[in-house]
């Protein structure tokens, strides 16, 4: 599980973040000092930091900047004004990705997704219940050695879904990382395109791999 | 000041000094002098006269004449005493004086409505960014309610709804930023260079969760490579507003789409937001962009405050943008947003 280490000063907002990562597959910590919050980092050794650039003491571009002395470690940076963010990017601060407050949090779980995939090597392939799927070519190779063509919106569905395999994943965050993608799809277009997702996967040989959860959403299980 | 009227302001002065010279003519006549003597002590006197009303003419038709040439033609009249030479009579001297201590006393007044004005800019910029933090614990809390997993249907919908009156004031908040930054005289945007499509991108996914509870259709077609001159929040909000405005007014029982296209010639590029809601009635066009203008569309409905066109438009002239809007009622409407290339402001 990869730690994210929060450093928000907000004790409202940090208990939330911290159920909201939680719930998303990530091991959350946040200190609620803010005393030697660059050595706190490196001893914490988290895999991102989700970094408010107000905070108590030092601030959050003067933590970046030491922190980047040292180390390289992922951070998402939170702001809370268009001034602030302008910032950020205009001085390259070596943020990963920021984020501007009150943010929608199903884009803040998107853009920490992001900047994870950024990070890791890309595969080419991945094995999903005995069928390879090739990230490239947007295609399932079945054992046959046959290859089915998956569409932009299937291919973004179901790279969505392994990526976040064995937990549930939301219709809401689905429709997020689609329109992420410049796929601007309706509600009924998402349903018809996971029960293409789920044609082709059967045609492929794998049944029932995408699950419904009544009311919450959908889950693969690998 | 013309002569004529100058003449007849002199007219008791003149009546005195032809009765002196009446008087004086038949005091010569009476004493038996010299008629040639007398025809010239009358003409001498007339002389010394008319030269006295001329000569005084003279010197404060240069004064008042400038005063109210300049007057009329600056744009700010109160600035007048600056482009006046001192004039040499007492009645001018008194006047300069007087306009110099009106002028001091209007620009220390209107000095201290600048100052409350900027403060109250300042302060709703640190209110808005207060009230953000709340804000964003409350839309962080319901996603996490939703998320736990096993609740009722109905505390689903109640959620549903609490997030979309939460996304309803996070909306407003900025519109009251924008009100204050396009209210306020200092140049606050920063110009950069993007492209069209990233900016409406930004702009739709904040807008997603509206547009999806609205069953709204949205199709995009921007040509990825069409880049603008602009401040891109400024221009987000703008079109957040034009969106929010197809939202609000979409007709019931339609499939409701909104349709966002941008092309380009050699001097422009224009961004057109489409949509097939209620449209605009003739009569209301010309008012949309007028402040606090509801129209017969908004007058039926609480949510609108007349402001969101009007923020718009004041942002897009700061800006040096053109925006205009087209419709038929009850049929569809056009807003079309046009950047010019050339880059006036950078000078």
């Amino acid at each position: 599980m990869k730690k994210i280490r929060i450093l928000e000063d907000e004790e409202g907002i940090r208990e939330e973040l911290i159920i909201l990562l939680s719930n998303s597959g990530y091991l959350p910590e946040a200190p609620s000092s803010f005393a030697d919050p660059v050595e706190d980092i490196l001893k914490a050794a988290p895999d991102m930091v989700l970094l408010d650039i107000n905070l108590p003491g030092m601030n959050g571009k003067d933590i970046l900047r030491e922190l980047r002395k040292k180390s390289q470690i992922p951070v998402i940076m939170v702001t809370s004004s268009d001034a602030e963010r302008d910032e950020v990017i205009t001085i390259g601060y070596g943020a990963d990705d920021y984020i501007t407050k009150p943010y929608n949090p199903t884009l803040l779980l998107l853009r920490i997704a992001n900047v994870f995939r950024r990070m890791g090597g890309s595969e080419e392939t991945v094995d999903i219940g005995g069928v390879l799927l090739n990230l490239r070519k947007s295609t399932l190779i079945q054992k046959s050695g046959e290859e089915i063509v998956l569409s932009k919106n299937e291919m973004l569905i179901l790279s969505y879904l392994y990526n976040h395999r064995g937990r549930i994943v939301t219709r809401d965050e689905l429709m997020t990382d689609l329109w992420n993608n410049s796929e601007y799809l309706n509600d009924n277009a998402l349903t018809v395109n996971i029960s293409r997702l789920r044609g082709k996967l059967s045609e492929a040989g794998i049944e029932n791999i995408i699950e419904t959860r009544k009311g919450q959403g959908y889950i693969l299980e690998v | 000041m013309r002569f004529r009227d100058y003449l007849k302001d002199k007219g008791v002065e003149i009546i005195l000094s032809l009765v002196l010279l009446t008087a004086a003519v038949w005091l010569m006549v009476v004493f038996k002098l010299n008629t040639a003597a007398v025809i010239i002590i009358a003409v001498l006197i007339l002389i010394t006269e008319a030269a006295k009303i001329t000569y005084g003419y003279l010197r404060k038709r240069k004064f008042y004449n400038a005063l109210a040439e300049n007057v009329r033609r600056l744009d700010k009249a109160y600035l007048v005493l600056e482009t006046l030479e001192r004039p040499d009579f007492l009645e001018g001297k008194i006047l300069c004086d007087i306009l110099y201590e009106i002028d001091k006393s209007m620009i220390e007044n209107v000095g201290l409505y600048i100052k409350s004005s900027r403060e109250y800019a300042e302060y709703i910029e640190v209110w808005i960014h207060e009230v953000k933090l709340p804000l964003s614990a409350i839309s962080l809390k319901l996603h996490n309610m939703l998320g736990s997993g096993d609740i009722s249907p109905e505390m689903r919908d109640n959620i549903k709804r609490l997030q979309n009156e939460t996304n309803r004031i996070t909306e407003y908040v900025d519109q009251v930023l924008y009100y204050s930054r396009s209210e306020n005289a200092e140049k606050d945007y920063h110009i950069q260079e993007v492209t069209i499509g990233s900016i409406v991108h930004d702009t739709v996914m904040e807008l997603r969760e509206t547009l999806l509870d609205n069953k709204i259709d949205l199709r995009i077609e921007i040509n990825p490579e069409i880049r603008v001159n602009t401040d891109p929040k400024w221009l987000k909000f703008m079109i957040g507003q034009i969106i929010s405005n197809s939202i609000k007014y979409r007709r019931e029982n339609t499939d409701s789409y909104v349709k966002i296209l941008s092309w380009e010639d050699e001097a422009s590029v224009t961004l057109c937001i489409e949509d097939n809601g209620m449209g605009i009635y003739p009569e209301d066009i010309k008012r949309v962009f007028e402040k606090s203008f509801t129209g017969k569309n908004g007058t039926g409905r609480a949510r609108s405050t007349g402001m969101g066109l009007y923020i718009t438009k004041e942002l897009s002239e700061k800006l040096g943008h053109n925006i205009c809007v087209d419709s038929v009622q009850g049929e569809w409407t056009k807003v079309f947003i046009t950047i010019r290339k050339d880059r006036f402001y950078e000078m």
